[in-house]
């Protein structure tokens, strides 16, 4: 058994008291993020990426990754009890769990969420060890024009996440990948883009884009909304789900595992569309369904459960094939680079330590979330005592540190700046950043995978049709572009995202 | 007659954008072929298709109806914040962590109209107490705590 012998290793791994510990402060602080408003766990992962100099690779992926599903949890705690998505994944959990804290049944609610959650996150584990190690055989076979084909599957399916245009989404991604291209062609050695400064000859640094865009930009928004008022929160008599609950949950929790799972693994998919997909389902093949909207407990677990094991399988294309299915999974490849680690199909046979240990520490981080949620959520609950104008310039001063330390120089946190106010404005005409970020990433691989491609086939760009692979994830590219161009397709999408903002 | 506002706005940014980089690809960068690619290959490539759905989005805004309101732009937050990272990247290396730090939170914190002065102060102060605490002693970060503008008052 393979895989025993692999898990073994992870768990041997994962249990080293030092990456039990680095676990805990990911999984601890991932459920701070959640819990804030404001704060995402892309904005903290780039903001701490610091504290993770000193640390080994395995040491400070483990705990990176617990603040990405950690935030999972601790977004559902904020959408439950004050009706605010502590995180956007959590946005549809408001819709049900904050009816359902209104009729005093708040307990229930977290419970309902952290379980679904737990029961989601030990799965997707299962599943994550279970395809990281085949699709990575994949990957080896995998010439420049998969790769290209792959990338641009990617790219497609992040409009899936944006709401709003879906010409607009187009023209976001063009741009992220023209701004990602700045910096000393590979080939050549020419500077592109540069405008004379010299720092930008390697390229502008993505931690500062994505802190500009995610961590400055979001102030501003919330700037614009005037109510200083505190949020009411909703009181937590018991916590233990009845009976009923329980056998209520058991449905929703499988079926939101199922589609998160494979959300999770689709470039551009991840925690966000999965929860609101799962919601949608349940809402549709429920026997309560009238109940939704006023408090069903399906309409918590769900989405949950679908949100966690989202989270987690987006990390299978990321260890398998290096490419990043969303930009947080962006983010950990920079972290992976920075520790020396090339991200991709080698990391399994080289760093098999790190590969397993990081999947064996999920499920160990699982088990924490799921003490520190239920007996501790009056720590959290606390937490949302915190007044906005203390925390917004802490979060400046933390994404200053941060950019500054992660690249030693002024001018990343100038990148901070001007991203920032473009990133800005581009929101307000609703132009959707995700896609913008996912092109900046996958614009020097892409071109990189384009030239060799054209290299092996003398020119001919019949090579991206004629190699089956990269044929067939064409065909998936254009079928989804079809898909959500289609008129009842992007007026869902609409609808979906209204509880967004 | 501008119908939308907000995608013709965007509309002309792609567009500009677009024109910006494919002229600066067109004039400084070696096109090349399908085979061999030069480094202008690729971003004219891309920037054409920017101006094309730049100009699209454009265009749509005269027959998409008016849309959602822009909306209201908190100059003062935006202008605060913005200025309180410039502060921080300009003075940094020079101020030091907690001297640096304490300018640009304060800044910051004027961002948002309602902080009385009290808070505001208070606020940097209890911001920069903690972010020296966790970043200069518990991490050591390499930012001096006290920046070399101040090695005269020693």
């Amino acid at each position: 058994m393979d895989l025993l012998t692999n898990l073994a290793l992870g768990f041997g791994v994962a249990f080293h008291p030092m990456n039990l510990v680095y676990c805990f402060v990911g999984v601890l602080l991932g459920t701070v993020v959640g819990v804030l408003p404001g704060l995402g766990p892309l904005a903290t992962i780039a903001m701490l990426l610091p504290l993770t100099f000193g640390l080994e690779p395995t040491e400070s992926l483990i705990m990176l990754a617990g603040i990405y599903y950690g935030s999972q949890y601790g977004g559902s705690t904020t959408a439950i009890l004050v009706n605010l998505p502590g995180e956007s994944a959590s946005a549809v959990t408001t819709i049900d769990g904050y009816q359902m804290a209104r009729k005093g049944r708040a307990g229930p609610a977290l419970a309902a969420a952290a379980i679904g959650s737990f029961f989601a996150g030990t799965v997707a584990t299962v599943l994550v060890a279970v395809t990281a190690k085949p699709l990575t055989a994949i990957a080896l076979t995998f010439g420049p024009a998969e790769y290209f084909s792959l990338m641009v599957v990617g790219l497609i399916s992040s409009i899936a996440l944006a709401s709003g245009s879906l010409v607009k989404a187009l023209a976001m991604i063009c741009l992220g990948l023209l701004v990602g291209l700045t910096g000393t062609d590979i080939y050549t050695g020419a500077p592109r883009f540069t405008y004379g400064q010299f720092e930008l000859l390697d390229g502008i640094d993505f931690v500062a884009v994505a802190v500009g865009i995610y961590g400055v930009g979001e102030i501003v928004r919330n700037l614009e909304s005037r109510s200083g008022a505190q949020a009411l929160i909703a009181k937590i008599t018991s916590l233990w789900p009845s009976r009923d609950d329980l056998r209520r949950m058991i449905g929703p929790s499988v079926r939101g595992t199922a589609i998160g799972s494979m959300l999770g693994v689709l470039p551009g998919g991840g925690a966000l569309l999965s929860s609101f997909v799962a919601y949608n389902v349940e809402k549709k093949t429920s026997r309560n369904a009238a109940e939704f909207g006023h408090g069903a407990i399906e309409g918590v677990t769900a989405p949950e459960a679908a949100n966690n094991a989202g989270a987690q399988t987006s990390f299978v294309p990321m260890l398998a094939l290096g490419i990043p299915s969303n930009v947080v999974m962006a983010l950990m490849i920079g972290a992976m680079i920075m520790q020396g680690i090339v991200p991709g199909p080698n990391v399994v046979v080289n760093n098999p330590e790190l590969f397993w240990g990081l999947i064996a520490s999920m499920w160990i981080g699982n088990a924490m979330l799921v003490v520190l949620n239920l007996p501790l959520i009056g720590l959290w609950v606390s937490l949302l005592r915190i007044p906005y104008w203390i925390m917004f310039p802490a979060i400046i001063a933390f994404c200053c540190i941060g950019v500054y330390s992660v690249s030693n120089s002024a001018f990343a946190v100038y990148t901070v700046t001007i991203s920032g106010a473009i990133g800005y404005f581009l929101i307000k005409l609703d132009c959707e950043p995700a896609p913008f970020v996912l092109g900046f990433v996958l614009g020097p691989m892409l071109e990189e995978h384009l030239r060799r491609a054209m290299l092996i086939s003398g020119g001919d760009p019949g090579i991206f049709v004629t190699r089956p692979i990269s044929g067939g994830l064409l065909l998936v590219a254009a079928v989804l572009l079809v898909i959500v161009s289609r008129p009842t397709v992007a007026r869902r999408r609409e609808e979906v995202f209204v509880e967004d903002d | 007659m501008l119908i939308n506002k907000k995608d013709g706005a965007a509309g002309l940014f792609f567009v500009a954008v677009g024109l910006l980089y494919g002229g600066i690809a067109w004039s400084t960068l070696p096109f090349g072929s399908a085979l061999r690619m030069g480094p202008g290959y690729f971003p004219i490539v891309l920037s054409g298709i920017l101006v094309v759905l730049g100009a699209v989005i454009f265009g749509r805004s005269f027959f998409s109806g008016p849309g959602m309101p822009f909306g209201i732009v908190p100059w003062r937050g935006l202008l605060m914040i913005l200025l309180a990272t410039v502060i921080f990247a300009a003075f940094i290396d020079d101020l030091g962590m907690i001297p640096g730090l304490f300018v640009t939170t304060l800044v910051a914190t004027l961002a948002r109209p309602q902080t009385t002065i009290g808070r505001a102060l208070g606020a940097s102060i209890g911001i920069t107490a903690f972010c020296t605490l966790v970043f200069s002693f518990a991490v050591r970060l390499p930012i001096p705590v006290v920046g070399p503008v101040f090695d005269g008052l020693r």
